[in-house]
């Protein structure tokens, strides 16, 4: 009887269930977000998925009181979630709309049954200001600790008579990036992740819209389910990749309307998710032929090349070998009057050009990967091994193979601003530009926690910036906007100081293991002498004596990694979250500061994950409109800041900003600023 | 760039042999992986928790892994269930430094299929069927020797939601 009944119920709910599925009704969806926004003329996809439907008649959509319906293409079917439902999509390709509150109406006949679907679009008005300029430094993962980093190392220096520059707590002078007078911090969530990565997060400032997880300027669809989180991620079988909304990013805005030049610098590879949020519209970040290819020949510019100026690493994708189509697109680049450069020594000779593509690192021998989507991802080399200094043990030794002559990022900035601004020409009134300087392997040195690789990059950086502000204080007027922030933050956190001598923290043959034992098995970790100055996320850096004062009082948790083995001084090697201040020397020839040298007292820093974190990151600005990055924003509100600074008169909030910087006494000033 | 991200995953599990499934493995002439039957207990057990989970499409979750040597951001294992069942659908394993899948894929049980055609092929994928409702494929490479950075696992009867021109092939074949 019992049994007879559960059967009941559960024939009934089968039943049920495929009744459900089999008479799902028919639905509309605009493929773009609830809080859409846009700048007056912004180019954007608009995209109708229709479900549980195969034919779709009576399409009618409407902007406001204008009836945009005849610019959408005829219905195509689709296969939408990876289901066997049937669906359409119908698409209007790069659509814009006047300034004010559009509100999006759809409504169709979808299989007989009238469906609708609404979205509320603001749309911010831009009148240009005739030959301002903008500079956006991202440091990839700049968060405030990195910040912290980079200042606690390059501006801990102790001279030839022992003077530090950091003395009782205060810096005699702060980074540059530092010394800009406006500051605010940056909310750097994605659409569905509290935790970004680059390209999302670099669509939000690019674009002023949020997107998913390694999407690179579009909006999510219906078709992502087959390739987004399944690893079946190629562009050459999966053409859905690149199907997605697209939203136009403000580099090719400024081009296409005002005639902007544009330009990015990396030290990454060109193609990695940062620089391609300035000139290429893709679901997957990792499509790096696609992205190379879309740098050539813009889809919001007719075809016409998305920059004037390209700089870093990166050169598989352009080269004929490392693409499946044969395509030379360095050749097709020179073809239009671009100069190409593959090292420093060709870079500083630069001083004209109508256009300038340097990509200073590259594979041995390119080849299309067998994933059909990219080739090699090749980064610049770090600073620390630019700068030709010794790594910590526990770091890799540099790699640069063919490519030995490459670029610091402060003379790549140099390069692009006076290529982009006209300098050394006799051109009267050259057009202003927009430009994006990235310093990436702050990130990617904090992904395998290696601190050395990390804090140096975050003060190359900075030089980077020093060259900027230094170029826009001598322009005749106050026309450049400078913006320094990062895409989203990291997870090292600065623990203390280190005072580990060179014969351990550099010594690759003096190691310690560390074996723990676990239910499925053990684990084996290797040590080196720098681990003082560098705890990694996975290793413990736990307390191996049993005595609890090495722990500020708690045996057991992470605190001071006690060695076994016998040293000269048993105080040499240790880390104090408590006492002492960073000390180092500097490279008079470099201008870097020393890792190395008796008396250097280094910084020590933890890493958690080894990834990115939810944390907000510091925004800092100077010029005109600086004043617009105050206070806590949203990511995307970067976006309309600097289209604001640039399509508004901002002379009374600048005045505001100059009257604090310079009031001679009236406001306090911070001390090194 | 490559690093041991999950290292602390990584060799936890592969020092014991008994649970390292990272990979397939042949074992007395058969091959020894997924059999797509696992639960998601069952999976956790073998690769331990995932670092991502996420929800997709109409009824699909994703499990990611970084265990060992991993691209920067990227996974080395991405799994598929169906949400509501619980059905493990595919998963794929992804190699930082590309490699040779040869032992996996013997000569007679596996055959080529190019994309679009096998005049002018933009891809190719090698594909091994196997019992269970079971395909094997290395991406990207048509010939023995090559090497490759993805071995994909997929149930034949759903390859046409998420892999269809594959599909379209081998039912062609079929035929």
């Amino acid at each position: 009887m019992f049994l007879r009944s559960i059967q009941r119920t559960l024939v009934a709910t089968l039943a049920f269930t495929a009744s459900l599925y089999a008479q799902a009704s028919p639905n509309v969806r605009i493929l773009l977000p609830e809080r859409t926004r846009l700048l007056e003329g912004q180019l954007v996809d608009l995209v109708l998925e229709v479900r549980n439907a195969r034919n779709v008649t009576n399409l009618s959509v409407t902007a406001g009181s204008v009836d945009i319906t005849s610019k959408f293409s005829a219905p195509a079917a689709a296969t939408l979630d990876c289901n066997t439902a049937p669906a359409v999509v119908v698409r209007a390709n790069l659509q814009s709309f006047a300034a004010g509150t559009v509100d999006l109406k759809v409504t169709m006949q979808a299989d007989g049954a009238t469906v609708t679907d609404s979205r509320s679009i603001l749309v911010r008005p831009f009148a240009i200001t005739p030959n301002r300029n903008i500079i956006l430094f991202i440091g990839d993962a700049l968060g405030t600790a990195y910040r912290d980093a980079a200042r606690l190392v390059s501006r801990s220096i102790v001279d030839d008579k022992g003077k530090s520059s950091f003395r009782d707590g205060f810096f005699d002078d702060l980074l540059e990036m530092d010394k800009m007078p406006v500051s605010g911090m940056s909310m750097t969530y994605g659409t569905d992740s509290i935790v970004p990565d680059s390209a999302n997060t670099g669509t939000a400032w690019a674009t002023g819209n949020k997107s998913f997880l390694n999407a690179v300027n579009v909006f999510g669809d219906g078709t992502d389910c087959a390739w987004r989180f399944t690893g079946l991620q190629n562009a050459a079988t999966q053409p859905t990749i690149l199907d997605n909304p697209r939203v136009e990013n403000l580099w090719q805005y400024m081009k296409r309307r005002f005639g902007y030049r544009t330009g990015i610098v990396t030290t990454a590879a060109v193609t990695d998710a940062t620089p391609a949020v300035e000139g290429a519209y893709t679901g997957f970040r990792q499509t790096r032929l696609e992205i190379a290819r879309q740098y050539r020949e813009n889809p919001m510019l007719n075809g016409r090349p998305a920059f004037d100026v390209i700089l870093g690493g990166g050169a598989d994708p352009f080269v004929a070998s490392g693409r499946p189509d044969g395509r030379n697109l360095i050749g097709e680049f020179q073809n239009l009057g671009y100069r190409y450069v593959t090292n420093a020594t060709a870079l500083k000779t630069v001083t004209f050009a109508r256009g300038l593509i340097g990509l200073f690192k590259g594979s041995a021998n390119p080849a299309p990967a067998s994933n059909g989507i990219a080739t090699a991802d090749v980064n610049m080399d770090v600073a620390y091994d630019k700068l030709g200094f010794q790594r910590p043990a526990s770091e890799p030794l540099p790699n640069f193979g063919a490519y030995t002559d490459q670029p610091m990022l402060d003379l790549m900035t140099q390069k692009a601003i006076d290529v982009l601004s006209g300098a050394h020409t006799l051109f009267v009134s050259p057009q202003p530009f927009i430009l994006m300087v990235e310093a990436a392997s702050i990130d990617k040195q904090s992904h395998p926690n290696q601190a050395a690789g990390q804090v140096w990059d975050t003060i190359e950086l900075d030089k980077a910036v020093g060259v900027a502000r230094s170029w826009a204080a001598k322009r005749p007027t106050k026309d450049t906007l400078i913006v320094v922030t990062g895409d989203h933050d990291q997870s090292m956190s600065i623990i203390g100081v280190s005072n580990t001598p060179d014969a351990d923290y550099f010594d690759r043959t003096k190691t310690q293991k560390i074996s723990l034992t676990t239910p499925v098995g053990d684990q084996g970790f290797t040590v080196y002498g720098d681990s003082f100055a560098n705890a990694r996320a996975a290793l413990p850096f736990i307390n191996a004596s049993t005595d609890a004062s090495n722990n500020t009082g708690v045996a057991g948790t992470p605190g001071v990694f006690k060695p076994t083995s016998v040293v000269a001084d048993p105080a040499a090697s240790t880390y104090s979250t408590y006492f002492g201040s960073p000390a180092y020397k500097m490279d008079a020839k470099s201008g870097y500061p020393l890792n190395s040298g008796a008396g250097t007292r280094r910084l020590a820093v933890g890493y958690r994950t080894g990834d990115h974190t939810g944390s907000s990151v510091p925004v800092t600005a100077e010029g005109p409109g600086a004043l617009l990055f105050t206070g806590y924003m949203d990511q995307t509100d970067i976006f309309f800041k600097m289209a604001t600074a640039i399509s508004t008169d901002t002379t009374d909030i600048d005045k505001m900003v100059d009257t604090l910087v310079n009031s001679a006494g009236r406001f306090p000033t911070s001390v090194g600023k | 760039m490559k690093f041991a991200f999950g290292m602390f995953a990584g060799v936890l599990l592969c020092a014991a042999p008994l649970f390292c499934q990272t990979d397939p493995v042949v074992k007395e002439g058969q091959l020894d992986w997924f059999r797509l039957t696992e639960s998601r207990t069952d999976v956790a057990k073998q690769l331990g928790l995932p670092k991502m989970v996420a929800a997709f499409g109409a009824d699909f979750e994703s499990w990611q892994y970084q265990l060992g040597e991993v691209e920067e951001e990227g996974f080395s294992h991405q799994l598929v269930f169906r949400k509501s069942t619980g059905e493990l659908i595919s998963i794929a394993r992804n190699y930082a430094t590309e490699r040779t899948v040869d032992e996996w894929f013997p000569a007679g049980e596996t055959v080529a299929y190019f994309y679009p055609a096998s005049e002018k092929p933009e891809y190719s994928v090698r594909v091994r069927k196997l019992s269970g409702d079971r395909l094997l494929l290395a991406m990207g490479i048509s010939k023995p020797g090559q090497v490759t950075g993805q071995v994909f696992m997929i149930r034949a009867s759903e390859l046409q939601a998420f892999y269809p021109w594959l599909a379209i092939q081998l039912t062609a074949v079929k035929r």
